[in-house]
């Protein structure tokens, strides 16, 4: 463990991009303590007002503080990221290691189902789900971790797969060891370090799906702040009212780009045989 | 407003047709011949068939084919159109209309009685989706070749302005029966002054002029091309550039930037549509009249109208439910007030205290007796109509401010009809932002719908199991009265009943608008949501000097 | 090959099958009603009854569903709730619309990263080169309709060069088109690249430079024949994920396409409707698929499907 920080440290574009992601989750805890001004406040005397001193980034329409909401929106999708990461997770994965380690029909079965799955693009999937499961915090969890789990399926199958060969394996089985032990004592710890690569590579996916939706009304519903639905509300005063683009877009791009960053030193650092190719 | 309404049967059948068409043209100027107006509309997809859609955007394009027996004015009155006169039983059930002789569907076919006959019967036995609007009715007859009678199981005071609502619109049968329901879908034929020519969904749709039409004279335009531009912005930019003539449902921020320009004309009329929160009276705390009225005085009304508006799309209520243009509309505010229920914060609050909700601990919500807190949640949509859910946002803060904790939940708009269609003790919703729109401009629908107790969910469409004795008679009474005055005087009492009770919580009226270059002339804007230009005609020498060339 | 092709054919009969019966139970099972929605807020429960009633929705669920995969095989899709017209009618034209913006900004991108990433990678680890790399991680981090938004500021309101949207003329193509492939440009571009500094590290190439040759022909005909086996699956893999991303496109740009019939029924439970669209995504999907696999096969010969 702290070989791999050692390592990362030496990344200078990794550390800077991990400190300012590190920030982000930050200020995502904090959010209800450190906005300038109450992000749910309307005062309709204060409509549409351009960025000024006390309203960095303008006001909405309804008055509200836009940095302030920018800030509490950073919340909502931290939250609903990570949410919808681990529930992709804790839903590939399981699956992914058992049917790479048991085979058979089972495993052919689960494996057709996941190709047609991974044939259509997640953002579509996420539509099907969370029409189904209602435009909720947790609908859009649901929606994006399940859209994204056949991609864990795959990956930890191969990699299970890979790693049933070895030897301790082998040897575990023949000493008559239950299978659930076998996964959890032998092949997890092998798999983890693939996993947690592929995990923090796909962050900046689910960002971007979770705003997509949003933009589309499906996200996270108001007067909850979005970056995504912020942004469709902006689309309507684009005339009158272009500023209001300003915070939730540099915001997301802020955060997408430290999470591929991230991911990108993480993997670098787990694996140096690719450093040199980038 | 009201007064040149007709509407009692007797009046009627003593004016022997009024005005044929009652057409307002400009009358400066003499109406020129020829020229294809080009209207841009915001509408996607819908059905042509007038049997199975109530959407207004399909009801302007099928207007320029299709026409009623009766025609609503701009002022609300309805005048005769296909149907010349009309006369009542005296055991008022049995209506009896005298057709205009002559007239003869696009397909060649001629219109008469049977033909009358055949489409209203046709709506009764294939469930026509505006069938509940004929209320009672039992059958329709060919008396004569020009004369058709309907007949009710109790008399009908609104059947007259019920009729002049454009899905009632007198089709071919002839087509119809050859052609079958599905073909109508995507064709549309009747007897108006314009036969469809081409039609693409979803792009536009064509018309040109009818050279056998009725009206001797009419109309003036050569076609009518009606084109789909969901996008409001680019409505705006297409009307300045003058590639379109006219076009509806601008924005609402865009319009104060359009009027600027001097070859655009606006125009922006009340809709009959007024936004309202259902209560649920089945939650204690909202069967207590003094909380009601204590939310609808604490909602600034004319912040709803400022912010998400701009001040012009909605306007502030001035009576309760039915707005200027419907029948027996009456101006309810009291002397020296805005709205009714003008916004004054204090006024709820002691309203609040009388209903024993006080905030007991100081925590910002107020709380009842027994120290329990007042939550409530509110259902609403997002895109129903508009500025839906952004409304939802400003009550949200307006009952904060009074002490009361709201969670909206806001549901996408096929939930959201599911969980507002249900029974008093399936409910879940503490409250849900609605619309109430009356496209036949006659208050019988409200009424007989709205506020009856008979008419609770889910048979009915009161959301709020709101139950009122003199509501119930006083609905039944208008139902069947057809003397104007005391019809009018009922509706009257009954609005009075609504402020004194306050079953919702009263909120704006959507305003509609209208955006068209200034020399296209004769084009009407009604505020059911319909938009007729049948009859208007193009300035060529403006038009010229505007640099317009088509 | 063959036995592929007769295969991936054969694979989509029961996909559509469980597709479309798998899209029928799901609207039985969410709520909304689509009797009540065409009825109106207003409409009293007999009205709502009469259309379940003229529609057929009255009918027991299991009559409903037999019916509908009747007409299904014999190539009926059945008619939309809304409009009364068939589903083809609907679908098609969309179809044709979201493949005209979906292949127009898969060229874009194809060739904008064909350019950039071979640039770059000729320019290895200088500013260029890492300008590029700049540019097109930016490209990445940039969600569609945050270009979309932007692109609509600045070259049709500030600007007014560019129609907002429809697609009426070769112009309201421009910003749809750029949008959608600048975000594919930007992911393929950087694989290019990747693919190219690869092949550019070759014995051959240090070959075709001992002997003289240009850099120019060095790279964009040796190192570029040689890593155009990856790149045409990348290729393959981009037109999918266009087609997906066409969905946020189609709704910023009013864009009358399948992906927003397809949303817009889901939401308005257009059940034939969104069957209809699926299906036929569906099928271009896995028809996508199957053209990168035999164009992966065509360039490579080694590989076999069997």
């Amino acid at each position: 463990m702290t070989d791999f920080f050692r390592r990362y440290s030496r990344d200078k574009v990794g550390v800077f991009f991990g400190a300012l992601l590190l920030l982000l989750y930050g200020v995502a805890l904090t959010a209800q303590w450190i906005t300038p001004a109450d992000p749910m406040a309307v005062n309709l005397r204060e409509v549409f007002s351009p960025p000024s001193a006390t309203h960095w980034l303008g006001t909405d329409q309804f008055g509200r503080d836009i940095l302030s909401r920018v800030i509490l929106a950073t919340q909502v999708t931290v939250k609903v990221t990570s949410a919808a990461c681990l529930f992709a997770v804790l839903t590939g994965v399981p699956i992914g290691m058992f049917v790479g380690y048991r085979g058979g029909w089972i495993e052919s079965v689960t494996m057709r189902a996941t190709d047609m799955l991974l044939i259509f693009p997640i953002i579509m999937l996420a539509i099907v789900v969370v029409v189904i499961s209602g435009p909720t915090e947790t609908g859009v969890i649901v929606a994006l971790g399940l859209a994204q789990a056949p991609q864990f399926v795959r990956i930890t199958r191969g990699v299970t797969l890979s790693i049933k060969e070895e030897l301790y394996v082998e040897a575990a089985i023949a000493a008559g060891s239950g299978w659930l032990h076998i996964l959890a004592r032998h092949i997890w710890p092998n798999i983890s370090t693939p996993i947690i690569v592929q995990a923090t590579l796909t962050l900046p996916v689910f960002v971007l799906n979770a705003s997509a939706l949003s933009y589309l009304g499906l996200g996270v519903q108001p007067p909850t702040p979005e970056w995504g639905q912020m942004l469709n509300e902006a689309k309507d005063h684009l005339i009158n009212a272009p500023y209001l683009i300003v915070g939730p877009a540099a915001a997301l791009v802020i955060f997408v780009l430290s999470a591929n960053l991230v991911g990108d030193a993480v993997q670098e650092t787990l694996n140096p045989k690719l450093k040199k190719r980038k | 407003m009201n007064l040149r309404r007709i509407l009692s049967a007797a009046a009627a059948a003593l004016s022997v047709c009024v005005l044929a068409g009652g057409i307002a043209l400009a009358q400066d100027a003499k109406p020129q011949y020829g020229g294809e107006l080009v209207y841009a509309q915001a509408g996607e997809q819908f059905s042509l068939f007038p049997g199975r859609n109530l959407d207004s955007g399909a009801q302007d394009v099928w207007l320029y084919a299709c026409e009623n027996l009766v025609e609503m004015n701009e002022d609300g009155s309805v005048s005769p159109l296909l149907a010349k006169s009309w006369t009542v039983s005296t055991d008022r059930k049995k209506f009896i209309f005298e057709l205009q002789q002559g007239v003869k569907f696009h397909d060649g076919s001629a219109f008469d009685a049977e033909a009358v006959a055949f489409v209203f019967n046709e709506a009764k036995a294939k469930k026509f989706i505006y069938s509940n609007i004929l209320e009672g009715f039992e059958a329709a007859k060919a008396e004569g070749q020009h004369s058709v009678s309907m007949t009710f199981t109790s008399p009908f005071a609104a059947l007259i302005p019920n009729l002049a609502y454009r899905p009632l619109c007198i089709f071919s049968p002839t087509a119809y029966k050859k052609n079958g329901e599905q073909w109508m879908a995507t064709n549309i034929v009747g007897t108006g002054p314009f036969i469809q020519k081409e039609f693409s969904k979803g792009e536009h749709i064509r018309f040109v002029k009818n050279p056998d039409y009725w009206q001797k004279g009419k109309p003036y335009l050569d076609a009518v091309k009606i084109i789909n531009v969901p996008d409001p912005a680019v409505r705006s930019a297409l009307l300045e550039k003058g590639e379109i003539d006219r076009t509806v449902r601008l924005n609402d921020f865009d319009l104060a930037r359009l009027e600027k320009n001097k070859d655009v004309k606006i125009r922006v009329v009340p809709s009959t549509r007024q936004y309202y929160i259902a209560l649920n009276h089945m939650v204690p705390a909202l069967a207590h009249v003094n909380v009601r009225k204590a939310f609808n005085y604490a909602m600034d009304k004319a912040g709803i109208v400022k912010s998400v508006f701009a001040d012009r799309g909605a306007i502030l209520a001035k009576a309760p439910t039915l707005s200027e243009g419907v029948y027996g509309y009456a101006d309810m505010r009291n002397p020296g007030e805005d709205t009714i229920f003008p916004f004054n914060l204090a006024r709820a609050k002691e309203l609040m205290k009388n209903a024993g909700y006080e905030d007991r601990n100081k925590d910002g919500i107020v709380e009842d007796v027994k120290g329990a807190k007042l939550a409530l949640n509110l259902f609403t949509r997002r895109g129903g109509t508009q500025g839906d859910f952004q409304v939802a946002q400003l009550i949200q803060t307006f009952l904060k401010d009074l002490g009361v904790e709201v969670r909206i939940q806001v549901l996408e708009s096929a939930a959201f009809g599911d969980a507002i269609k249900l029974g008093p003790t399936d409910a879940k919703y503490d409250m849900a932002l609605l619309s109430w729109g009356i496209p036949t401009a006659d208050p019988d629908e409200p009424m007989m719908l709205f506020t009856l107790t008979q008419a609770w969910k889910p048979v009915g469409s009161n959301r709020m199991f709101y139950s009122s004795e003199e509501v119930d008679r006083l609905s039944m009474l208008a139902h069947s009265e057809i003397d104007d005055a005391k019809r009018k005087g009922y509706v009257k009492q009954w609005m009075g009943e609504l402020l004194r009770d306050a079953p919702v919580v009263y909120l704006p009226v959507l305003a509609l608008n209208l955006g068209s270059r200034s020399y296209l002339h004769g084009d009407r804007i009604l505020s059911v949501d319909n938009y007729p230009a049948p009859f208007a005609w193009l300035d060529k020498d403006e038009m010229k000097k505007q640099n317009i060339r088509r | 090959m063959i036995r592929l092709i007769v295969g991936r054919l054969l694979f989509m009969v029961p996909a559509a099958f469980l597709l479309v019966s798998f899209l029928f139970a799901l609207f039985h099972l969410i709520p909304g009603d689509p009797a009540v929605m065409l009825a109106g807020d207003n409409a009293p429960r007999s009205v709502v009854e009469g259309i379940r009633e003229a529609y057929g929705f009255d009918q027991p669920l299991h009559i409903q569903y037999g019916r509908y995969i009747a007409k299904v095989f014999q190539g009926d899709l059945g008619i939309s709730n809304y409009t009364r017209d068939p589903v083809v009618n609907s679908v098609i034209p969309r179809i044709i619309n979201t493949a005209q913006l979906a292949f127009l900004s898969m060229l874009f991108a194809m060739v904008v990263s064909l350019l950039l990433g071979c640039v770059s990678a000729m320019y290895w680890n200088r500013p260029l080169d890492k300008f590029v790399t700049v540019v097109s991680l930016l490209g990445i981090c940039t969600p569609v309709f945050v270009t979309g938004l932007l692109g609509i500021y600045f070259f049709s309101i500030y600007l007014g060069w560019l129609p907002i949207s429809g697609m009426s003329s070769w112009r309201h193509f421009i910003l749809p088109v750029i949008t959608l492939g600048s975000f594919q440009a930007a992911v393929l571009t950087r694989m290019v690249r990747s693919c190219m500094v690869d092949a550019l590290g070759k014995d051959y190439i240090t070959t075709a430079r001992a002997k003289g040759a240009p850099e120019f022909l060095v790279v964009f005909k040796h190192a570029l024949r040689n890593a155009l086996l990856p790149i045409v699956t990348l290729f393959g893999l981009g037109l999918g994920h266009t087609l997906g991303g066409s969905v946020v496109t189609e709704t910023i740009f009013n864009w009358p396409g399948l992906g927003r019939l397809m949303v817009n029924s889901i939401l308005t439970r257009d059940l034939p409707i969104t069957q209809g669209s699926i299906f036929f995504f569906a099928m271009i999907f896995i028809l996508v698929n199957l053209l990168v696999d035999l164009v992966y096969a065509w360039v490579d010969p080694r590989i076999r499907y069997d």
